[in-house]
C-alpha cells in the first residue's frame, strides 16, 4: 500500500472501525472479481459501511479527496460492474442486512441494500406476500445489486423486472448528500427521479434504504415440462402461448446441451436426455383460472410437437423440475474450467431463428454453446464454455460473443436484458445506441454525480459519446 | 394565439425527430419558448407566452408486432385510433387515463397519468419500453428499445414519461402490449366511506388483484352508475374462469360490508368510459400518492385544504387519490402539498388552467435535495429552457 492509500485507510476506520476495512493484498483478491470470469481488478481497499450514516460519511471523505469507489452487494454480477481497480475503494454492503419494515397493508417493505433477495421473499412470505423478481442467484444476490442492475429473472414474464417493484429510494450521492426519490406509494415528485436511478449499475450513487413493491403469493402454481425433437418446434410454442394470451408466470427453456448437462450432474432433474430441447411453463394465481392456463399451454406444445408433457402434481415435483433449471449454471461448471454467461434480448418471435445462428456460431469457433434462458420475455444466455488460459480459445470467445450481440442486434433486440453493461457490455453498447444516445446518458449521469468518482468506467465506452450541452448555430 | 405546425406530417421516424429538432433549434435562436402539444384536449390552452410545438402529425402506428405484443407509435397518434389498430390485430394497449379518448399517446405519456386499470397493469411508465424524444437542445435521442427486457445503458426515458414535456418531446414511443381478453366483467358496492374504506382493505387482505378497484365519492357514482353513495368498483380481464374467480373473491370481501349495486356488469364498458370523460373534464385535478391504506385521510386533507371536491376517485391498491374541482388557488395547492409532504404523499396538478399550473407547479413541495436533483437533471435534458413546463413549484 502506498502512504496516501494507509492513510485514507485509517480515515475510512475513522468512520467504520477498523475491522470493517480491508487492506491486505490477500484480503483484497477475494474482491478482484465477480460473476464474470473474464476481467478481474484489485481496489484499494475496501470498506463495510454498517449504515447510510456511515456510506455518507464514507462517500463524503473519498469525494473530499477525490478517490473513486464502487458500490458491490454480493458479487454475484455477470457483467463486471462491480469490479473496483484501484486506486478506486470497494464500498461493500452486505453489513446493511436489515429489513426495516414489512408492510402488509400497504403491500411494502422497506429493506437496507445488504439484503438477500431470498431472505425478502421468504420474510415476506410470511404475511402472504412476496418479492418477485427473481435472479437465478436470489440465495445471494442483495436487493440493492438488484436495484443497480434493474435485475430481472424467471418470473419476471408476469411481475415485471426490478424497476416495476420499486417505489422509493434513500441514495447517498458521490459527495455523500442523501436524497430521497419516488414516494412510498410509488409516485414520483416531478420527474421519475427513482426510475432514473434503478439500473444506473452504481453510477448514479449508493441506495441505501429501498421500498419495494410486494404482491400476493398465489394461491395456485402448476408446472409442466415439455420436450421437443427441435429447438424451432419450442421457440414458436412460446410464441403461441404468449399470443394468445396466456401469462405464465415463467416460460424457461434448455436446449440439448443444458439437458445433457445437468443430467450428467448431482442436479438431474428427470429431463429426457434424448430431446432437443424443454420448455419449462409455470402458471400461477387462482386454481380454475391456473388450470385451465396449463391446459391450453399443454395443448399448444403438443400441437408445436412435444413429445411428451410432465405435469408436477406435488409440490415435490415441481421444485425436481425446477432443479435443473435453476441448478444448469451451476451444473456447467463441471465441464469446462471458465463459463461465459451471455445475455441478450430478442423478440419472442425471433427466437428459433435466433437460436440457430447462435448455434451455427458456436459451431464455427468450436465453441460449446449452450442455452438456457427466459424464453417468455426472449431473454437469450447463450453459456459459453472455454478455458481462459488457452488464448486462442479466449480470443474466440470474444468474438463469437460479439458474433452473438450482432445477430441478437439485427433481429430487433438488445444486448443485455438483465445483467447490465457493466465493463463486459460496452463494447457493445454502439450496436444499440449513437453518440447522441450515449452523450444523453453521460449526462444525465453527470448530473447525479458530477465528480465521475461513483463506479468510473462502466457503462459508457470510452469516447463513444458526443459531447452534450446547449445547441449553438455554427 | 394558434397552433402553428412545425412539423410537416412526416411519416417516418427520422424525418419527424429532425423536424422537430429543426422547430427546437430555431425556438432557441429566436428565443421562443415551446410548448409540446399532442391532441389539445388535455391542456387545451397553452401557457402564456409561449409557441405550441404540435405533435399530432407525427401519428404512425408502425411495427405492430401483435406476436411479440409490441407496437410503434407516433406521438401524435390518437389513443382511439390506436385502439382500433389494435384491436384488430387481436391486442391492446392497457392505458386507460382521465380525459377524451382523443388524447394523443405522447400527451398521455408525458404526463404519465394512469387510469384504474394501474392497479394491476402500472402507469405509463410500466408500458414504455422505448422512446425516440427530442431534447431541449433540439438533439434527437433513443431511448430503450422495443424487446420486454432491456437493460442496456441508463432507462433515461424514465424522465421523459412523466415530465409534462419538461424532459423532451416524445416524437415516437414502443409500447408493451397484451392479447385482448376473452373476458371484461364490473361489479360495484356502496355504502359510506367508513364502509368502503374496510370494504377496500379487506379485499386487498384477502389477496384479490383484480385488474381495477376503484373507490368514488357520491357525486361520481352517482354519474356513473346511478349509486347512492361512496362505491366501491371491481374491474376484471382476461380468462373467463381467471375474471369469474376474481371478481369472486373481491365479492366475498366488498359484499361482507357494502350493497350491490346493480348494472355494473351490464354497462362495465360504458361505465369506465364515463370514468374517464368525467374525472379528465375536472377543471383541476389533483393527484395525492397516498398510502393504500390511509386513502381516506388523503381524501380528508385535500377536503380540508382545498374545499369540498367535485368528484373523488380513488385506485385502491395504489393508494392514488384523484380529486376534481371547478378552480383551486395556488396558495391552498400549496397548503396541501407542504401537509401531505409531511406523510410522504407527493401531490401532482394534473390538469388545471394556465395560470395556476404556471403558480402552483405540476408538482410541488420536494425536498430540497430532491428538488436539486430534479432541477440539475433538467439542465440537462432541456439546456436552454426551452420547453415551457411549470414541473416544479
Amino acid at each position: 500500500m502506498t502512504h496516501t492509500s494507509i492513510a485514507l485507510a485509517e480515515e475510512l476506520a475513522g468512520i467504520v472501525g477498523e475491522r470493517f476495512v480491508r487492506t491486505r493484498p490477500t484480503e483484497l483478491l477475494t474482491f478482484a472479481a465477480d460473476g464474470l470470469p473474464t476481467h478481474r481488478a484489485v481496489p484499494a481497499c475496501v470498506v463495510f459501511p454498517g449504515s447510510a450514516s456511515e456510506v455518507s460519511a464514507v462517500l463524503a471523505r473519498l469525494h473530499a479527496r477525490g478517490t473513486p469507489f464502487v458500490a458491490r452487494g454480493a458479487g454475484t454480477g455477470l457483467s463486471g460492474g462491480a469490479l473496483a481497480e484501484a486506486p478506486a475503494v470497494l464500498v461493500t454492503l452486505t453489513r446493511m442486512g436489515r429489513i426495516l419494515a414489512v408492510d402488509a397493508p400497504n403491500r411494502r417493505a422497506v429493506v437496507e441494500p445488504g439484503v438477500v433477495n431470498a431472505t425478502l421473499a421468504r420474510e415476506a412470505a410470511r404475511v402472504g406476500l412476496h418479492y418477485a423478481p427473481d435472479p437465478s442467484s436470489q440465495s445471494a444476490c442483495t436487493i440493492g445489486g438488484n436495484v443497480a442492475e434493474n435485475a430481472g429473472g424467471p418470473h419476471c414474464l408476469k411481475y415485471g423486472v426490478t424497476t416495476n417493484h420499486i417505489l422509493a429510494l434513500e441514495v447517498v450521492r458521490a459527495d455523500g448528500e442523501r436524497v430521497h426519490l419516488g414516494s412510498a406509494s410509488g409516485e414520483p415528485w416531478g420527474p421519475d427521479l427513482a426510475g432514473l436511478f434503478v439500473g444506473s449499475e452504481g453510477t448514479f450513487g449508493v441506495a441505501t434504504a429501498i421500498t419495494v413493491r410486494l404482491v400476493p403469493v398465489p394461491p395456485t402454481v402448476r408446472t409442466i415440462l415439455a420436450d421437443f425433437t427441435a429447438l424451432r418446434a419450442a421457440g414458436e410454442a412460446v410464441s403461441r402461448i404468449i399470443a394468445e394470451g396466456i401469462v405464465p408466470a415463467a416460460l424457461e427453456m434448455m436446449d440439448r446441451s443444458a439437458i445433457g448437462i445437468v443430467e450428467s450432474s448431482v442436479y438431474a432433474a428427470g429431463y429426457p436426455t434424448d430431446a432437443a430441447a424443454v420448455l419449462l411453463v409455470e402458471c400461477d394465481g387462482r386454481e380454475g383460472a391456473v388450470a385451465a392456463d396449463i391446459a391450453r399451454a399443454e395443448a399448444i406444445c403438443r400441437e408445436a410437437g412435444a413429445g411428451t408433457v410432465r405435469a408436477a402434481r406435488t409440490a415435490a415435483e415441481r421444485e425436481r423440475l425446477w432443479q435443473g433449471r435453476k441448478k444448469a449454471f451451476g451444473a456447467m461448471g463441471r465441464i469446462s474450467a471458465d463459463l461465459l454467461v451471455q445475455d441478450a434480448t430478442v423478440p419472442r418471435s425471433a427466437l428459433p431463428d435466433v437460436l440457430e445462428r447462435v448455434a451455427e456460431i458456436g459451431r464455427r469457433h468450436a465453441l460449446r454453446v449452450t442455452n438456457v434462458f427466459h424464453a417468455g420475455d426472449g431473454n437469450l444466455h447463450p453459456n459459453l464454455s472455454f478455458d481462459a488460459a488457452d488464448p486462442d480459445e479466449l480470443a474466440r470467445v470474444a468474438v463469437a460473443s460479439r458474433e452473438i450481440m450482432e445477430v441478437c442486434v439485427a433481429a430487433g433486440g438488445t444486448i443485455t436484458g438483465e445483467h447490465g453493461v457493466g465493463v463486459d457490455k460496452k463494447k457493445y453498447m454502439d450496436l444499440v445506441f449513437g453518440p447522441d444516445d450515449l452523450a444523453l446518458m453521460d449526462a444525465v449521469r453527470g448530473a447525479f454525480d458530477p465528480s465521475g468518482l461513483a463506479n468510473p468506467g462502466k457503462v459508457i465506452p470510452d469516447g463513444a459519446a458526443r459531447p452534450w450541452g446547449p445547441w449553438s448555430p455554427a | 394565439m394558434t397552433a402553428r405546425a412545425p412539423v410537416a406530417a412526416p411519416t417516418t421516424l427520422p424525418a419527424a425527430a429532425a423536424s422537430v429538432g429543426e422547430a427546437v433549434r430555431r425556438a432557441i435562436v429566436s428565443g421562443q419558448r415551446l410548448a409540446p402539444r399532442g391532441a389539445g384536449t388535455w391542456w387545451p390552452e397553452p401557457p402564456p407566452l409561449s409557441e405550441p410545438l404540435d405533435l399530432s402529425p407525427i401519428a404512425h402506428v408502425a411495427g405492430l408486432a401483435s406476436a411479440d405484443l409490441v407496437v410503434t407509435v407516433g406521438a401524435g397518434c390518437r389513443l382511439d385510433a390506436l385502439g382500433e389498430r389494435l384491436a384488430a390485430a387481436g391486442v391492446w394497449l392497457a392505458l386507460d387515463p382521465p380525459g377524451s379518448r382523443a388524447r394523443s399517446v405522447g400527451g398521455v405519456l408525458a404526463s404519465g397519468g394512469a387510469g384504474p386499470l394501474a392497479a394491476r397493469f402500472g402507469s405509463p411508465r410500466d408500458q414504455v419500453l422505448g422512446l425516440t424524444a427530442v431534447m431541449g437542445n433540439g438533439t434527437p435521442v433513443r431511448m430503450g428499445g422495443r424487446v420486454v427486457k432491456n437493460v442496456a445503458g441508463f432507462d433515461v426515458a424514465k424522465a421523459v414519461v412523466g415530465g409534462h414535456g419538461a424532459y423532451g418531446v416524445i416524437v415516437e414511443a414502443h409500447l408493451r402490449l397484451h392479447a385482448l381478453p376473452a373476458t371484461d366483467r364490473s361489479a360495484a358496492w356502496a355504502g359510506s366511506l367508513r364502509e368502503v374504506v374496510a370494504a377496500g382493505a379487506l379485499t386487498l387482505a384477502a389477496g384479490a388483484v383484480p385488474a381495477a378497484l376503484e373507490a368514488v365519492s357520491p357525486p361520481l357514482a352517482a354519474d356513473l352508475l346511478a349509486a347512492d353513495g361512496w362505491t366501491l368498483l371491481a374491474r376484471d380481464l382476461g380468462g373467463h374462469a381467471a375474471v369469474e374467480e376474481e371478481l369472486a373473491v373481491v365479492s366475498r370481501s366488498a359484499g361482507a360490508a357494502l350493497r350491490p349495486v346493480h348494472g355494473a356488469a351490464d354497462a362495465a364498458a360504458a361505465v369506465w368510459r364515463r370514468w374517464r370523460e368525467i374525472v379528465g373534464g375536472w377543471p383541476v385535478l389533483v393527484r395525492v400518492g397516498a398510502d393504500p391504506a390511509a386513502w381516506a385521510d388523503a381524501v380528508a386533507l385535500v377536503e380540508e385544504h382545498l374545499g369540498s371536491p367535485l368528484g373523488v376517485s380513488t385506485t385502491v391498491p395504489r393508494g392514488t387519490v384523484r380529486a376534481g374541482f371547478a378552480t383551486a388557488s395556488a396558495g391552498a395547492l400549496a397548503g396541501l402539498r407542504a401537509a401531505a409532504a409531511r406523510r410522504g404523499w407527493p401531490v401532482t396538478l394534473e390538469r388545471a388552467h394556465p395560470a395556476l399550473r404556471e403558480e402552483a407547479g405540476v408538482a410541488g413541495a420536494l425536498a430540497p435535495g430532491t428538488r436539486r436533483l430534479a432541477e440539475a437533471v433538467r439542465r440537462v435534458y432541456d439546456p436552454h429552457d426551452v420547453f415551457v413546463v411549470p414541473l416544479v413549484r
